[in-house]
């Protein structure tokens, strides 16, 4: 079934020429090939034998570059990964460090900023005999967003420490086991195409064994 | 300045027909003013201007460009010059007016800040006004100042015609197309062009008539149906409901000088729709819904009170305001020039100054130039 879907695929992309096969042959499963009965046809029974073997040495070929794809895949990821952690440990991991460090700076400058605002306000205020309202509605609002500013200013600073805490570590980890778990997949990939490549090479050889006997016993009867 | 005080006091004192709250209004007046003209001409600077982009407040960062500085500090010198000008003769004031036009006249030609930011217009617009007020004073207008005056005059005419946008407005960004000629116009800087193009015209001036009735009917376009004028020269001039600007409550300055620019305009010879009914609504508008200017002023943030009211709208409107009751004369007086020289005096420093909105070194000055020369022109129709 695989081999009839697979030959409809390449047919269908016009990618194989197949030899002519007598329409009283049905298809077979490779390396399946019925022995010849005494009333069968060896012309017939060679030909589909080398069909057989056309398909299966294009399976080989597309099993070659689909090996060489994976190949290069992995072996990529894996440079990557590598590259990744190696620059984690270089420059990654202190950059990091000091930009959380930044953000908790901004947080700190954010509600100086508001505080020097407030005090302007009170400044501006403070020299004039703006009506009472005006004033106190905006230095309300001036100090609930020092309020606000100040309960973020804690927040980063709560999420700064358990980062270089937590989060730090693990994201250590994390690369580190993306580095780790790439080699395994790269290791893995090599014992499953060189499984493949096994078999595909059993097959052929059968294929070729089949094709061979075939021939000669053709060549017997012929005599 | 004692001197001028005691003369200022005794033209101005209340005569027998006048309502009593009237007579406390110009009493009230000629304190406000004798104290906010010893502001001005104290804090003039070295250089014969006032204001500048000294002291910055919070909000102020964001202006940086110097010629923006500069314009403001034109109109502010303007503004101020205006107001000493309309003060009777005292030696200091003339002093710190002959140098704050000298200041005007003798700077480089102004020039726009940036693409979009054309706030040189400001400076064209005051700078423009206070020298044809200059050009129209006889203690001013001869000698090589009475040159140079015209001169500048002029040449501040030509950059306002240049920065009118083609609805016939001017205002003071160019946001939208960073042109060289502007797109947005608003309704009351065109009132304040206009006043001053007229005014020119009166002397002699010669001016772009074309232009110049271009600009009165941009300002006629902005009417609306009860009273008010739209913030911009919109293509169709729509009232604004609920919360919006384009209504009475937030029109309350823009209703008095663009009101005064079509009547004066009317005296002029040009055709509009306001008359002196309209003119007294106008205040009546002003003082029965000032709470909401009451409200705006000392906001820090541009538009941030109710129907989108500035601090800052509020001595601009009072200004005019103070020019409307100087033409309707002594009978609306006792209406309007209690509530006119309440609304001012309540917000007088123990110093002199006044201020709308905060904005670098330029809101005491311009606060007190507009709030005293309010009170100057209301109360020179006094009875």
């Amino acid at each position: 079934m695989r081999t009839a879907l697979l030959t409809f695929l390449l047919l269908g992309a016009g990618l194989v020429f197949l030899p002519n096969i007598p329409s009283s042959v049905r298809a077979q499963e490779p390396g399946k090939t019925e022995t010849a009965e005494p009333d069968s046809d060896p012309a017939a029974e060679l030909a589909l034998a080398k069909r057989d073997l056309a398909i299966a040495k294009l399976r080989m070929e597309h099993l070659l570059s689909e090996q060489e794809l994976q190949r290069l895949q992995t072996q990529m990821e894996h440079v990557n990964a590598a590259a990744n952690l190696k620059e984690y440990n270089v420059y990654v991991k202190d950059a990091a460090v000091e930009q959380a460090a930044l953000e908790l700076l901004y947080s700190k400058d954010e509600l100086a900023d508001a505080e020097e605002e407030l005090r302007q306000l009170g400044m501006m205020y403070d020299a004039n005999n703006l009506a009472d309202a005006t004033a106190q509605i905006v230095m309300d609002r001036a100090n609930r967003g020092i309020e606000r500013q100040r309960k973020a200013l804690e927040l980063a600073a709560k999420e700064h420490a358990n980062w270089v805490k937590y989060g730090l570590p693990r994201e250590f980890s994390e690369i580190k086991n993306a580095e780790a778990l790439a080699a395994a997949e790269m290791n893995l990939m090599f014992l499953s195409q060189t499984l493949a490549l096994k078999e595909m090479e059993v097959e052929l050889s059968d294929l070729d064994k089949e094709i061979k006997k075939l021939e000669s016993e053709l060549s017997e009867s012929n005599d | 300045m004692i001197a001028f005080l005691f003369i200022f006091a005794q033209a101005a004192a209340p005569g027998a027909e006048m309502a009593p709250a009237t007579g406390e209004a110009i009493a009230k007046a000629q304190s406000v003013i004798s104290s906010g003209a010893s502001f001005l001409i104290e804090t003039q600077n070295f250089d014969g201007s006032w204001g500048g982009s000294q002291k910055p407040m919070i909000y102020d960062r964001f202006w940086t460009f110097p010629e923006t500085h500069r314009s403001w500090q034109i109109a502010t010198t303007g503004l101020a010059v205006m107001t000493l000008m309309d003060l009777p003769d005292d030696a200091n004031a003339r002093a710190a007016v002959d140098h704050g036009i000298d200041y005007i006249t003798n700077g480089a030609r102004l020039k726009r800040p940036t693409g979009w930011d054309s706030d040189n217009t400001w400076g064209y617009i005051y700078g423009f006004s206070a020298l044809v007020k200059a050009a129209q004073d006889e203690r001013l207008g001869h000698g090589s100042r009475k040159i140079a005056i015209e001169a500048k005059g002029k040449e501040l005419m030509q950059q306002m015609w240049d920065y009118q946008a083609p609805n016939g407005g001017w205002a003071y960004y160019a946001m939208e197309t960073e042109a060289v000629r502007p797109s947005w116009g608003t309704s009351f800087m065109t009132g304040v062009a206009v006043l001053a193009i007229l005014d020119a015209k009166q002397l002699g001036w010669e001016i772009e008539e074309k232009r110049l009735r271009a600009g009165i009917r941009a300002i006629e376009h902005c009417r609306l149906p009860d009273g008010s004028y739209t913030y911009s020269v919109n293509p169709i001039s729509v009232w604004s409901a609920g919360t919006g600007i384009d209504r009475v409550r937030g029109s309350l300055s823009r209703i008095q000088v663009c009101n005064l620019a079509l009547a004066r305009a009317n005296d002029a010879g040009y055709q509009t729709s306001v008359t002196t009914a309209d003119l007294k609504e106008g205040l009546a508008l002003l003082f029965r819904e000032h709470h909401y200017l009451d409200i705006a002023r000392g906001r820090p943030q541009p538009h941030e009170a109710f129907h989108y009211n500035s601090g800052y709208f509020y001595y601009f409107g009072h200004y005019y305001a103070g020019y409307v009751l100087e033409r309707l004369g002594p009978s609306a007086q006792d209406q309007f020039l209690p509530p006119l020289v309440h609304a001012i005096a309540k917000t007088q420093s123990p110093d002199g100054s006044m201020i709308d909105y905060f904005m670098n070194d330029y809101g005491r000055p311009y606060g007190v130039a507009y709030g005293v020369g309010a009170l100057i022109r209301a109360t020179t129709s006094a009875p």
